[in-house]
């Protein structure tokens, strides 16, 4: 059990990062990878520099009412090493926010894909914890 | 126009750089706010150069070089166009424009169509105070010209199309002697020739008519009347 040091780092970490976001705008279908600042995600993603990180939270919104999978991947650039983190399910329904543990690689990218189903002006988000 | 993608694989294929997958039952549309991706992306240009990827521009199925000039955002060398109403094609060497006409209106062109009819008549009889009718058909068509031959002048006549229209109801010895001092081809198209006792109606466009059109005659002179001898009528029979 780490000391009140270690402990507050983490807490740090996890206030510092929860603007892991993609999106995808229009109609969406599955195999779909999300965009972060208009580049897919799967060719270059969101770079995680925490020590040790995990995903605690994923937050999904859509404009519909859509029923889809959401898959989260790291990757070390241009889906090289592309491995599936997990899914998180959206059942008809515009918001969704699931807690969820997946640990990450750190210095790996993140990226986000519909995996099954479609959905509308889609835009998908984490939140890391870590040590800094 | 569209940007409309159709896989001709029989399995979805992944535009990676543009971070979709093209399924290989549904078309896939790129959405109008992606153009800029799809424009930067190669890996579509080789799908596209394969053969396993086809655009559509929303009217038409492009070839290789066309695709990849629209995904690009390069305007197509070829214009290709669609009539709205009915997707006749309007642009190659054989297509054709079409154009809706109205028949039987003054403003529109008359149908001419292979249905022209010359009619004839040497049946003789007298011509009296009142209207008689020499030739009348029932139906649609054009009228293209007739002649009607008498024993003698005075004859009023009178053409009327679709029971009411009346075309000119003039009496023969006015054309006589209105071309007794300007002659005929005026411009007018009847003449009325007195050596022969023969009026003529020769219009210089078909007259089209809709139900039915009557020639008739009837003698306004004095002493013994004046009979036909015949007539040569010229019309179309459409119905």
């Amino acid at each position: 059990m780490g000391g009140p040091s270690e402990f507050f780092q983490s807490q740090l970490a996890v206030s510092a990062s929860p603007g892991f976001t993609w999106g995808r705008s229009g109609n969406t279908p599955s195999g779909t990878w999300l965009l972060n600042d208009t580049v897919p995600s799967n060719k270059a993603g969101r770079t995680v520099s925490l020590s040790a990180p995990s995903i605690t939270q994923v937050f999904v919104a859509s404009e519909n009412i859509d029923t889809f999978d959401i898959g989260i991947y790291e990757h070390e650039g241009d889906e090289i090493n592309l491995t599936l983190l997990g899914t998180v399910s959206i059942i008809t329904s515009r918001t969704g926010v699931f807690n969820v543990a997946f640990p990450v690689t750190s210095g790996r990218q993140l990226a986000t894909k519909i995996e099954t189903g479609s959905a509308k002006n889609v835009v998908v988000g984490t939140q890391l914890a870590g040590g800094i | 126009m569209s940007k409309i993608l159709d896989n001709t694989t029989g399995a979805p294929i992944a535009i990676s750089d543009t971070g979709v997958t093209v399924d290989n039952v549904t078309n896939y549309t790129i959405p109008q706010q992606d153009y800029d991706l799809w424009a930067a992306s190669s890996d579509i240009i080789t799908e596209i150069g394969s053969g396993n990827i086809i655009v559509n521009d929303g009217s038409f199925n492009l070839s290789i070089s066309d695709g990849t000039d629209l995904i690009k955002d390069i305007f197509p060398k070829q214009i290709k166009l669609l009539g709205d109403s009915d997707g006749t094609k309007i642009g190659n060497v054989s297509d054709s424009l079409k154009v809706v006409t109205t028949p039987g209106s003054v403003s529109g062109a008359p149908v001419l169509s292979e249905k022209l009819r010359i009619l004839s008549s040497i049946t003789s009889f007298a011509l009296t105070g009142s209207y008689q009718t020499v030739y009348t058909y029932t139906g649609s068509g054009i009228v293209t010209g007739f002649d009607i031959r008498f024993t003698k002048s005075d004859v009023l006549l009178k053409f009327t199309l679709d029971a009411t229209e009346v075309v000119f109801e003039i009496n023969t010895s006015n054309i006589e002697t209105v071309e007794s001092s300007f002659k005929s081809g005026t411009g007018v198209p009847v003449q009325y020739d007195s050596t022969k006792e023969v009026f003529t109606f020769d219009p210089r466009y078909p007259v089209p008519f809709t139900t039915s059109f009557k020639i008739e005659a009837q003698y306004v002179g004095g002493g013994a009347a004046s009979n036909v001898l015949g007539y040569l009528v010229s019309h179309t029979k459409e119905t």
